[in-house]
């Protein structure tokens, strides 16, 4: 569905991607992993199209289609983002933001149909922020605001998303729960989802599929058993780990 | 005072400008009309004027060639614009002004400002003068004649001011209040812009016969809002400035029954400097005035 | 907060009475005389007081949604300081004279307004975008160069001073000629249209004010979208101050109440804002030809007014804790 071909990005004289290649099938959780200043938010942003096309070189295909032949109307359709700065200059209500995730489904005069209704709704109760939903944007914490830019982009319901660091400012419970909301919706939906994480015992956990980046480069790619070792995570964090098993679910966590 | 004119030109030969003024035996003091006094120790030879009314004046009483330098307004007579532009009261070219070495500065000022406060640091005399009155006009005429030695002209002009005068008031004192013609003088477009009574353009007014309709307002000159112009209904419009002809005023929204447009009297393309300008000339803008206030 | 429709039960009357407000201050007698010349002088000057409060609102809350910044107003693009420069350099050379010169000068000052904004623009692209730094930086670079100018326009002034003054100051006080009211049509179609169409983009203005990429990533052509914003708030600028200088205030803090009422939702806010800084100018106009028989210049009571509105508004926000 996401299909990487050589990519290569340039910020003036920093190198941040260097000739990334991989693909990515549909209905799958993809976790990206790397230290910082390892081209992840980059590689995220890439694949939003957000970045100049200048910069870049290679390849990003969407479903056949290249990146750079959607108009942003159409890429919206197709794929949502979570960004990792949320800003708020205005007040608007949590119900208002998560609502603006239909946008892409609406002409500009139509105001929103009642189904649109009903899919932020539910969007906000997936990710347990409905309670929130009259409550001023600005006045909610840093975890709680999470849980709303989350719930639009669901509302946005397309078959790719992009999440940059979604569990940055969440505690454990919601954790836990926009990455099982994840795991449902690759299996439930098919839908194809990018996570940025810097938790590699959350990634060995939810994710069907790894990216490792050290440096602009993909180090390795693969199931969390086969990139999830010391001999992959040791060069590339500059640390000495371990990798055990997790007692539930069998899974590979990595401790240091 | 007499002064022998043999002293006066030794003294010109001996006096260069870097050599200090002989103190000595002709001393004239004048006092200003602000109250200044001012010595000099002998006939002023190099004197700047910065307004066009007092450059006018020295003209007129014969002062020409004592005359070193002038606003760029000066405009009468001609020969005024030959000589050398010091700036103006705005903006004045200090610079240019001392390389002429002048030895008296004239300059119009109700009060004291840092434009006589800069001349009085460069030692210059100056002799400032009010321009609001008639009376002002004709003290300023006669201070300049003993200035400029020439007492008798300055005698001679302001006895025909006070002919004159005397011709229009007999002829003004004539009509009665009531059948005088109420007048708008229009100094600006955006905004309108109108004269107060205690302007100079509203004394000629008054002293030509005609009743100003902006005649209360709280300064000299203000902006007025075009409502005041149609309630007051004034008979004749003259137009101070550039910016409006005749069929822009006539064509104003709300002006249509004024009496003034109606009649079509609006005068436009008046000679603002002698209407405006309080200076020597200022009976023949009154005669001006008179004639269109009064025309049959 | 927020009451919708209870709003407009208050305004549409509330208009109603300011308009009959404005149409009965002068200084020729207060109330709605019998005098129809005295009217046709008030009915124009209301028109342009309704529509450069509604020009100057309605451009300040898009401006403030495209910028994603509460503080823009419509004078930051640098479109007021190159149309006040044309409105003056007009004033210098004479233009306002002869025949059509009524309309000389407010042409003059919409062709620099708009050459300033070509600049903003030439000056804050980087690459094909257009971020909101960039532009809020050459929008006061350029209004702090007009204002030089203007300056050097006023030393010059000599005799038209006092008017220089007065556009500077802000105006609702042009005299209407037949000509000239053919201008007022010309500005009120500027922003009746140029409102409408930001109208229509309310979704799009808050989808802008959450950021760039935001926007981008719910399917908004971002760049091109917030140029046609800039364009539209612009001209309306630049036709409010060709007529009526530069009046201040309103454009900031119209909105703001207006959000304060309804909400930063633009399909709402617009409206609102328009008609509140229609309301406010022509009720500011009404007390500026009450106070005194002189034209006193209204920019002089919005920002008189403005600063502690400003202040209450700041407390208020203050205490409700942000």
């Amino acid at each position: 569905m996401i299909e990487v071909t050589d990519l290569s990005y340039q910020y003036g004289p920093l190198k941040a991607l260097d000739g990334v290649s991989f693909s990515l099938p549909k209905g799958k959780v993809v976790g990206l992993l790397g230290p910082n200043g390892s081209g992840k938010s980059t590689l995220c942003l890439c694949l939003a199209g957000m970045l100049d096309r200048k910069g870049s070189s290679g390849e990003i295909k969407i479903s056949g289609q290249d990146l750079g032949s959607f108009a942003p109307e159409e890429l919206a359709l197709k794929m949502a983002v979570v960004f990792q700065d949320n800003l708020f200059s205005f007040d608007f209500t949590a119900y208002e933001i998560v609502l603006m995730g239909r946008s892409p489904y609406l002409r500009p005069l139509q105001p929103e149909r009642p189904e649109d209704h009903l899919i932020a709704k539910k969007a906000m109760r997936d990710c347990d922020c409905f309670d929130l939903k009259d409550r001023p944007i600005r006045s909610l914490s840093g975890g709680e605001r999470q849980r709303v830019v989350l719930a639009r982009a669901l509302a946005q319901t397309t078959s790719v998303l992009l999440l940059d660091e979604p569990t940055n400012h969440l505690d454990l419970k919601h954790q836990k729960q926009i990455l099982s909301l994840v795991r449902e919706l690759a299996e439930s939906k098919e839908v194809l989802s990018v996570v940025v994480l810097h938790d590699l015992n959350l990634a060995g956990q939810f994710c069907d599929h790894l990216l490792l980046l050290d440096q602009g480069r993909l180090v390795k790619q693969g199931t969390p058993e086969e990139v999830l070792t010391p001999e992959n995570l040791n060069p590339v964090y500059q640390i000495n780990v371990h990798k055990i098993y997790h007692p539930v679910t069998g899974r590979p966590q990595i401790i240091i | 005072m007499k002064r022998s004119p043999y002293l006066i030109s030794l003294l010109f030969l001996l006096g260069c400008s870097s050599q200090p003024r002989p103190q000595g035996k002709m001393t004239l003091t004048i006092n200003d009309d602000l109250g200044r006094t001012v010595s000099l120790n002998q006939a002023p030879s190099r004197v700047i004027s910065f307004a066009p009314s007092l450059t006018e004046m020295v003209y007129a009483l014969g002062g020409e060639g004592r005359l070193a330098g002038v606003t760029a307004w000066c405009n009468w007579p001609p020969q005024a614009k030959e000589k050398t532009v010091v700036g103006d009261m705005m903006s004045p070219n200090f610079e240019r002004m001392v390389s002429l070495k002048p030895d008296l500065a004239l300059m119009i000022g109700s009060r004291p400002g840092p434009l006589l406060k800069k001349f009085e640091a460069l030692n210059i005399p100056v002799l400032c003068f009010k321009d609001e009155t008639v009376a002002d006009i004709q003290r300023a005429i006669k201070v300049l004649g003993q200035v400029l030695e020439s007492p008798s002209r300055a005698d001679s002009l302001t006895r025909e001011m006070d002919l004159q005068l005397a011709a229009i008031k007999a002829a003004v004192d004539l009509v009665p209040m009531e059948q005088r013609p109420k007048v708008f003088a229009e100094l600006g477009t955006s905004p309108l812009f109108a004269a107060g009574d205690s302007s100079f353009i509203g004394q000629m007014i008054a002293l030509a016969g005609g009743i100003n309709v902006t005649g209360n307002l709280p300064s000299s000159y203000a902006a007025v809002n075009p409502e005041l112009v149609v309630k007051n209904d004034p008979a004749i419009i003259i137009v101070l400035h550039p910016q409006a002809s005749k069929e822009q005023i006539a064509q104003r929204l709300g002006w249509q029954n004024v009496s003034a447009v109606k009649k079509g009297r609006i005068y436009p393309g008046l000679d603002q400097d002698v209407i405006l300008r309080p200076g020597p000339r200022f009976t023949e803008g009154l005669k001006i005035l008179h004639g269109i206030f009064y025309a049959p | 907060m927020r009451r919708d429709i209870k709003t407009w039960y208050y305004l549409l009357p509330a208009s109603l009475l300011t308009i009959l407000l404005g149409l009965a201050s002068g200084p020729a007698g207060f109330g709605l005389l019998a005098d129809p010349q005295v009217m046709a002088i008030r009915l124009p000057r209301v028109l342009l007081g309704l529509l450069a409060g509604a020009g100057l609102a309605s451009s300040g809350a898009a401006l403030q949604a495209a910028l994603g910044n509460p503080l823009a107003e419509p004078y930051l693009l640098g479109v007021s300081g190159g149309a006040a420069f044309g409105a003056a350099l007009a004033l210098l050379l004479g233009l306002s004279a002869g025949v059509g010169g009524a309309v000389g000068l407010p042409l003059f000052s919409l062709a620099f307004g708009l050459l300033a904004l070509y600049v903003v623009y030439s000056l804050s692209k980087v690459g094909s975008r257009l971020p909101a730094e960039t532009v809020i930086l050459s929008g006061i670079i350029v209004n702090a160069f007009f204002s030089a100018l203007i300056m050097l326009l006023l030393a010059l002034a000599g005799r038209q001073l006092q008017e220089m003054i007065y556009l500077l100051m802000g105006n609702l006080g042009m005299i209407f000629g037949t000509q000239s009211l053919y201008l007022l049509w010309v500005c009120a179609a500027i922003i009746i249209l140029c409102t409408g169409y930001l109208w229509g983009q309310g979704r799009s203005l808050d989808l802008l004010s959450l950021g760039e990429q935001p926007a981008q990533s719910l399917g908004l052509k971002v760049e091109k979208l917030k140029l046609r914003i800039l364009l539209a708030s612009a001209l309306m600028v630049a036709a409010v101050v060709s007529l009526a200088g530069v009046i201040g205030f309103v454009g900031l803090v119209v909105p703001h109440l207006a959000r304060m009422i309804a909400g930063p939702k633009n399909s709402r806010l617009l409206p609102l804002s328009v008609v509140l800084g229609a309301n406010l100018l022509v009720l500011a106009d009404a007390l500026a030809r009450t106070i005194a028989p002189q034209e006193i210049p209204v920019g002089v009571i919005t920002s008189l007014l403005g600063v502690p509105f400003f202040i209450y508004l700041l407390r208020r926000k203050k205490r409700s804790g942000l």
